[in-house]
């Protein structure tokens, strides 16, 4: 097998060979261009269109007074220019020097409004996109989002999500989490004690930026705070299409908490010992043919009764 | 530069133009939890060196040269962002690309898989940046940041060594010689 042989034996162990799918968990081209702008710290996004602050009024009046401005300018320029100077050289002729000025004058207006027009549009148009708001659709929806993640309200919970719905957590092994896994989640959530709250939101232009912050027993004992996310939420028509966690933070988090817990419960608590696994937060199967419900209600149980006994 | 809504559009075309190179490269280097953000932060990057980035054929290698660093200072960072969500211990567990990222059609590709991954990381890199994303050496040298002729000895040592680690002969010159493609044929 020569050289080139072996580089295209190589070539064909590719999966991701360009004339083949994109990798199932890539980004779509809206959602990573929308990470893109935040992470330059662009304000205009382009995958939906921006809710503009009474728009029609607004423009309407800024070209008024654009237009306003601008004969006023042109006016004054052309009677600065028309008014002899003392230092002018000497006129040669009078039909120069003594152009009227109130003919000029008459002529201006339709091509300075016009002209004044045209400016203002492209003057105006970026600084309204660059200023979504958040609506009150955005705030509602939010709202009542945190609201059935804490009461436990499943039904509730799942009509806000899109039927293609997916989030992106890029600092999860299962990066690409469906409406399921967030129901399983919130279920999850419920029964150890953890509950949301969302905070510090932004308007932007797919819905919001905000953090959602986890807190909990269970979160203070491992982590000595809440989990915190920063969300960008993806709203469209009153159902949420998309979730991207582009930051997240942990507190003081203490890597060997979940091994001390174990050993502590297994030290002082040996028949519940077996019954607990490994898990993250949110997050727990059957896998070991445990009972992953009654292993979370002892993660509830026991991280506090540990975190009261000084963490040892 | 030119004015900020220009280099917007003409980061929007760049990013449509290839982002699923950029993306597939990733892809094949990270696991999947931090290609997508790799892949981000390549884009990224381009804008703030709009000035320098180069225009044409050469984008593509240029990105891809700025996509190496960053999958270099994600591999830096992927056990620190493991412990992130690992959080109760005992997980920590180095995440490599799934298995999903190659196609194993017989035995002979898996025993060049396992060979490839034996070697040094900058030989396997520039055997992937040849077999996978199917660059010329100029474009390698662009991607590696030399002359054409370092990455011209550079791809050859790496392939010299591949096949030393795969136990296969060395052909004759006559075989070499017929190859589709010559080491340094196709510059």
């Amino acid at each position: 097998m020569n050289d080139s042989q072996i580089l295209e034996q190589l070539s064909l162990t590719d999966a991701y060979a360009p004339d083949m799918d994109m990798p199932e968990s890539a980004w779509s081209h809206d959602v990573a261009f929308a990470e893109v702008e935040r992470r330059i710290g662009g304000q205009t996004q382009t995958t939906s269109a921006p809710v503009h602050p009474t728009p029609t009024r607004l423009r309407g009046w800024l070209i008024a007074a654009a237009a306003f401005a601008v004969v006023i300018v042109v006016i004054g320029a052309t009677m600065l220019f028309a008014r002899p100077s003392d230092n002018t050289p000497p006129v040669t002729t009078p039909s120069t020097t003594q152009a009227p000025p109130p003919t000029t004058t008459e002529a201006l207006p339709p091509t300075t409004v016009a002209a004044a027009e045209e400016a203002i549009v492209t003057t105006i148009a970026p600084i309204v996109e660059a200023e979504p708001v958040m609506t009150d659709e955005v705030v509602a929806l939010l709202d009542n989002y945190q609201t059935a993640f804490n009461t436990g309200d499943e039904a509730a919970f799942t009509s806000f999500f899109a039927a293609d719905f997916w989030r992106a957590d890029p600092s999860s092994v299962e990066w690409r989490q469906s409406a399921e896994y967030m129901l399983h989640m919130m279920t999850n959530s419920r029964i150890q004690g953890t509950t949301l709250s969302i905070e510090n939101c932004t308007p932007t232009a797919e819905g919001a930026r905000c953090e959602f912050v986890y807190d909990g027993a269970v979160e203070q004992g491992l982590y000595y705070g809440p989990i915190r996310d920063t969300v960008i939420t993806f709203i469209d028509g009153g159902e949420v299409t998309h979730m991207l966690i582009t930051e997240w933070e942990t507190g003081d988090l203490q890597e060997r908490s979940g091994q001390k817990v174990l050993d502590w419960v297994e030290e002082n608590f040996p028949e519940d010992r077996p019954k607990m696994q490994i898990i993250a937060i949110g997050v727990v199967n059957d896998q070991n043919g445990l009972d992953p419900i009654e292993a979370l209600e002892l993660w509830g149980k026991y991280v506090p009764l540990w975190t009261e006994a000084g963490r040892p | 530069m030119g004015d900020n809504s220009t280099n917007k559009a003409l980061l929007r075309q760049v990013f449509e133009e290839n982002y699923e190179a950029i993306s597939r490269y990733c892809h094949r280097r990270l696991p999947r939890a931090d290609a997508n953000d790799a892949t981000a932060q390549v884009f990224a990057v381009a804008w703030r060196r709009f000035d320098s980035m180069p225009s044409g054929e050469q984008t593509l290698p240029w990105l891809y040269g700025v996509a190496r660093n960053e999958v270099r200072t994600s591999r830096r960072s992927t056990r620190r962002l493991t412990n992130l969500r690992t959080k109760l211990g005992g997980q920590a567990t180095y995440p490599e690309p799934g298995p999903e990222t190659v196609v194993i059609r017989n035995s002979e590709q898996e025993h060049l898989l396992k060979a490839l991954a034996t070697l040094r990381p900058d030989d396997q890199e520039i055997l992937r940046l040849r077999a996978y994303e199917h660059l010329t050496l100029p474009e390698v040298a662009e991607v590696l940041d030399c002359s054409v002729e370092a990455a011209k000895k550079r791809a050859s040592r790496a392939t010299h060594r591949l096949r030393q680690a795969t136990g296969w002969s060395a052909p004759t010159d006559a075989a070499q010689a017929s190859g589709a493609i010559q080491e340094g044929g196709d510059v």
